[in-house]
Order: structure tokens, then sequence, then C-alpha cells
């Protein structure tokens, strides 16, 4: 009796030792990509954007199996160019990402204008830290801009802080020409003669 | 605050009999790209230019080139002007034009360096850069941290200025293009009125025919005794409304412009207008006055070339026409014509057009103004430059709008002493203790 009790206790010390050993295996030397990435609620470093290309346009869903885990916010960019969506849905997607940003960030601004500056901002550089897409979303390009399926950086157009427009440059990749994908009036140029907010 | 602007009002400038000034403020909605409008033509900047706006870039030489400027100003760098500007470019070179470079709204001022950290630095920046109305309010208010419980620069400047300075019940301020926020003030507004004169409640245009039937009949109705005090208050405002547009109407049609203006022309018929009104200045009982007039469709993102070859010419005919009028009626030195827009445009090509940015060049037009000058800090014409804040071109501005306005207003009458009364951030970037205005293109205090 007392030497079976002896051994079970020696079974559960090499159970715990076991999952000790796994745990320290996991953190040091198991691959980068099955580790989280980021502490939760940490806005990415510099470091960690413009640093990924966007799909190829050969094997347009390359990167898509390289996601990390959950990012501070939620990922309002899941589904943007993935292989079963399409061009159209992707700018319903921004914009809705758009306007979940500004309601998220009440008190601070939701930048507008370049595509540069509204994903720094998505990825978390706001004073809410609030992040709306991975830093390392497949279709970021190295200079931080989201592009369309194409390749072609998307252009938004800031009637206002919340009426922003989104076009695509389609597939001739030349923005302004008869192909280009838009979310609504907003994305076309003010020709109207207003003059005030 | 009412209170606290009479007072001030009381250290303002009270005007001499003749002492009368107008500033006739040109919007350009939509952003217009003012750096194909003021080009450089060193061969260093210029080959810069050529190379950062590509398809975009108007030639040096040949068919459609800049048109070479004489710069007073600075030394060592040359500069022309759009091929469809020759009368600005006369005025400028007479010395009755000036150009301000890189101007834009700014709450302080700033670094690009600043504005990439701006999280952690606490600095702070126009709400919604890059956005239309944002932009355009922040360019009427002057206050672009802000979106709330504010009024315009010049609404302010009404609220200080009318009571001590117009002997009138018509307004300092006058749209010709309706609603703006820039003539909003606390305790004033603006009269609105258009090319053909006043605008009437019951029609436009003439004084006579069956709209004058119509506002005979409703100033009858309100000029009835009514038991309700509201209801009294409402019939007395419109009672006044319809005196005020009839006066302003019969001494608009008496003014004679005989300068010719362009009848295809939208910018040239409402500074005709313009022109008219001042010249029934007296008859109106005004010494200051601000006119805001709107020339819209400069939103450029596409057919960039084409569409300022047709616009700047409009708008190159339209000044010449405002400058011969104001000199017909002899109050060109009383009169300061200056231009804004939302924003400038990013230097580099979308391929058809350029998008949205943030500082650009403007046009400052009067006999008051140091003109055939260059003011403030004409960018390097490069992607990267220290000014850039990427993206495009985009860049930041190294004079603000309140400076730009402080002079304007200055000159119009504001003790210096009363400037960031107006324009609240203007002590962010320029001290009221120095003997001298911000920038210098109307030079004297």
């Amino acid at each position: 009796m007392s030497q079976s009790l002896h051994s079970k206790r020696y079974g559960i010390a090499i159970i715990g030792i076991a999952v000790l050993g796994y745990l320290l295996l996991h953190m040091l030397v198991l691959p980068e990509k099955f580790r989280p990435a980021n502490r939760e609620g940490d806005a990415p470093a510099d470091s960690d954007l413009h640093t990924r290309q966007p799909r190829n346009e050969e094997n347009p869903t390359e990167g898509a199996a390289t996601r990390n885990p959950p990012i501070r916010g939620y990922d309002a960019f899941a589904q943007y160019g993935v292989a079963d969506g399409n061009a159209v849905e992707d700018l319903r997607i921004v914009s809705n990402a758009l306007a979940s940003f500004h309601l998220a960030v009440k008190n601070d601004d939701l930048p507008t204008g370049s595509n540069r500056h509204l994903m720094d901002a998505m990825r978390g550089r706001n004073k809410s830290g609030i992040q709306l897409i991975r830093a390392d979303h497949p279709m970021l390009n190295a200079d931080g801009e989201i592009v369309d399926r194409w390749g072609t950086p998307l252009y938004f157009h800031a009637i206002s802080l919340i009426n922003v427009g989104v076009r695509s440059a389609g597939p001739d990749k030349e923005m302004w020409t008869d192909d280009d994908l838009t979310s609504g009036p907003a994305a076309n140029p003010v020709t109207e003669t207003a003059h005030h907010p | 605050m009412n209170t606290l602007l009479n007072l001030k009002a009381s250290a303002a400038l009270i005007p001499e009999p003749n002492d009368y000034r107008a500033l006739v403020c040109v919007f350009l909605h939509g952003g217009y790209d003012s750096y194909n409008v003021l080009v450089p033509t060193s061969s260093t900047e210029y080959a810069d230019y050529r190379a950062t706006r590509s398809n975009l870039a108007l030639p040096a030489t040949g068919t459609g080139a800049v048109l070479p400027l004489t710069v007073a100003n600075t030394p060592g760098r040359t500069f022309g002007v759009h091929p469809g500007l020759p009368r600005v470019r006369g005025l400028f070179n007479s010395g009755k034009l000036a150009f301000l470079s890189n101007v834009g709204a700014l709450v302080e001022p700033s670094t690009v360096s600043e504005f990439w950290n701006q999280s952690t630095n606490g600095k702070r920046y126009p709400l919604a850069l890059f956005s239309h109305s944002d932009q355009t309010q922040h360019w009427q208010t002057s206050i672009p941290q802000s979106r709330t419980g504010i009024v315009g620069w010049a609404g302010r400047m009404a609220d200080m200025l009318n009571a001590a300075t117009n002997n009138s019940a018509l307004a300092m301020n006058i749209s010709l293009a309706g609603y703006n926020m820039m003539q909003v003030g606390e305790d004033t507004t603006f009269f609105s009125m258009n090319a053909d004169g006043p605008q009437r409640l019951t029609g436009d245009g003439n004084s006579s025919g069956r709209f004058r039937v119509q506002n005979d009949a409703l100033r009858d109705l309100c000029s009835q005794t009514h038991r309700n005090l509201y209801e009294q208050a409402f019939a007395d405002q419109v009672k006044d409304s319809i005196d005020l547009s009839r006066a302003f109407g019969d001494a608009w049609n008496n003014s004679q412009v005989t300068t010719s203006f362009a009848t295809n022309n939208s910018l040239a018929q409402n500074l005709r207008s313009i022109a008219k009104t001042i010249g029934a200045r007296q008859a109106l009982g005004v010494k200051r006055q601000v006119f805001f007039v709107v020339y819209g469709g400069w939103d450029h993102h596409q057919e960039l070339l084409a569409n300022q070859a047709y616009m700047l010419p409009q708008l190159d005919a339209a000044f010449q026409g405002f400058h011969d009028a104001l000199v017909e009626l002899g109050v060109w030195n009383n009169v300061v014509t200056f231009t804004s827009s939302e924003f400038a445009r990013t230097l580099r090509s979308n391929g058809r057009g350029t998008d949205h940015a943030w500082g650009g060049n403007h046009m400052i037009m009067g006999g008051p103004v140091d003109g055939g000058k260059i003011y403030g800090q004409y960018p390097i014409i490069r992607f990267n430059s220290p000014r850039d804040i990427g993206g495009g071109g985009l860049l930041l501005p190294t004079t603000s709008c309140d400076e730009y306005f402080a002079e304007l207003i200055s000159w119009f009458g504001v003790p210096i002493s009363e400037l960031s009364t107006i324009l609240p951030n203007l002590t962010n970037f320029y001290s009221p203790s120095l003997s001298a205005r911000p920038i210098g293109f109307i030079p004297n205090i």
C-alpha cells in the first residue's frame, strides 16, 4: 500500500516535471510563429511595422496562415483580401472598419487622408492603443499602406471626419479610371461649390 | 463675451471719416493645387519639381511654360506662375500682388519628426487633417483643435469692431456664397447677397415688379402690432430685414462701376458685385467691411492640368477686373483681397491629378500690400524634403493661418494687443509685443 502510494507520488512528480519542461521548451525552442507576438494590449513597435510584403499576386493566399493571435481591439480586416472574398467586399470591410474605429476612439481623432496615416492609426498608433488590423496583415505593403487585390494602395477621400470614401484602382492599377471600385459617393471628388462644413 | 468684446472695441481703432477698409476673401473650395500655380524655376529646384510632379509638371520653356516672375525677396531662387495667370503675373511684377508660401492650419509650430510622434510628445494638430469639411472649418475659424462652440475669425472681429466702426444696420460681414463659418460671430452674423445684389425674402434681383409688391405686402403684415412678444419680435426682425434689403438694393443699384467684367465668369461677376457694394459705402454708412466669395471646384484628383488650364484664367481675369474696378472707384489702397483654400495638394501625381495635402501658396492683392514678393518659406518640391510628412509629398506648413489672418486684421483695425482675442492660437507663432506684423506683406502698422 505504502509502495503503491510512493509510486503514485513519483508518477505525479514526473508528470509535473514533464509539463514544466514542455512549457520551457515552448518558450525557448519552438518557432516564433507558435508564440504570442505581443502581450495582449501592446501597441506594435515601430520595428514591427511595414515589414510584411503584400500578398503575392501569383499566390493570393500567401500569408494567410501566419496570422498572429488576437490584437487589442478586434480584427476588422480578418476577411480583407481572403481568397474566397472579392474586391467589392473588401471595400465594404474597410468602410466598416473606419466607422468602427471612429466609434471606438471616441475622444481621440481618427486621422483622415493618407492611407499610411489611417493604417498607422488602425495598427494601434492612437491614444487609446486600439488595433483594428494586424501589424503583419498580408495586405499591408512595405510602406504600411493597405493595398487592393491588385497590389495598389487604396485611396481614402476624406469629405469629413466621418465621411471617408474608399477607392481601389481596380484591375488596371491606375487610379481615377473607369474600372475603379469605390465605396460610395464620398470616394468621388468634391465638385459642388459647398464651402461650409 | 459680448460685453468683453464691446469693451475691447473701445480700444480698437476708430476710423477717421474717410478711412474705409475692406477685406475680400476668395475661398478656393476643393483644395487648389498651388504648387502648379507658383513654380520654382531655378535650375536645381525646377529639376526637383519636374521629377517630383512627373506627368503634372509644367514645362519651363515652350508651349504652356510657366511665366517668369520678377521676385524682389528671394535671392538665388527664381519662380514663375501658371501660364493661365498672365494678369496675376503682371500684378505681381508691378508690386500689387504677393504670394504667401506653405501656409496652412496649425495649432502650434511643428517639425515632421514631432508630427509623427504626436502621441507621445503632446503636440497638438488640426483635427481631421486632409478632410474637406474639417479643414474648411479650420481655415474659417482658425481654431483647428476644436469643432464645437466656436465661431469664425471674421465673426469674432465683427463682434469687436462693428459697433465702433460702422454707423449702419448693415452687417460688417457680407457673404456672396451663403452660409459660411468665417463670418459668423457670437453677436453678429453676415448679410447675404450675390452677383445681382441683395437677396430678398420674396425674390431676387429687381426692386420693382411683383417681387416689390410681395415685399410690400409682407412688410405691411409685419408692421402690425402683435400681443405676443415672440410674434412681435419676429415681425420686427422680418420688417427690418425687408427695409435693410431695400435700402441696400437702392444703394447698390445706384453705385456705378464701368469696369468690364467677364460675363461668363462667376468669380468675376461676384467681384463686380463687391466692387459696386464698396462703391456704395458712403450711402450705406460703413467704414469696415469683410466680403466672402467662393470659387469652387478645385478638388482635382483627376484631369488636374486641363481643369487648371480652364479655371486659373477665370481667376486671372476676375482679379484683373477687380483691380481695375477698385482703381476706378479710388479705393485701391483701401481694399486687400486674399485667397484661402482648405488645403493644398500632394506633390505626387496619382496619374491624373493630385490628392489632399496640407500647406500651400496663396495670393494677396491690394494697394496696402508690399507686392512683388514671396513671403513665408517656399518649400523644396521633393519627396522626403524637410517639410514632407510622407504619403506622397504632403507639406507641413511653415506659416500658420493665424499669422496670415493676423496680418490682415491688424491692417483692418484690430489693435496688435487684441489680435489674440480674435486668433487665440496666434501667440504660439507670434508675440503681439513685437512692433512688426507677423509676416510683413502689409508693412506699416
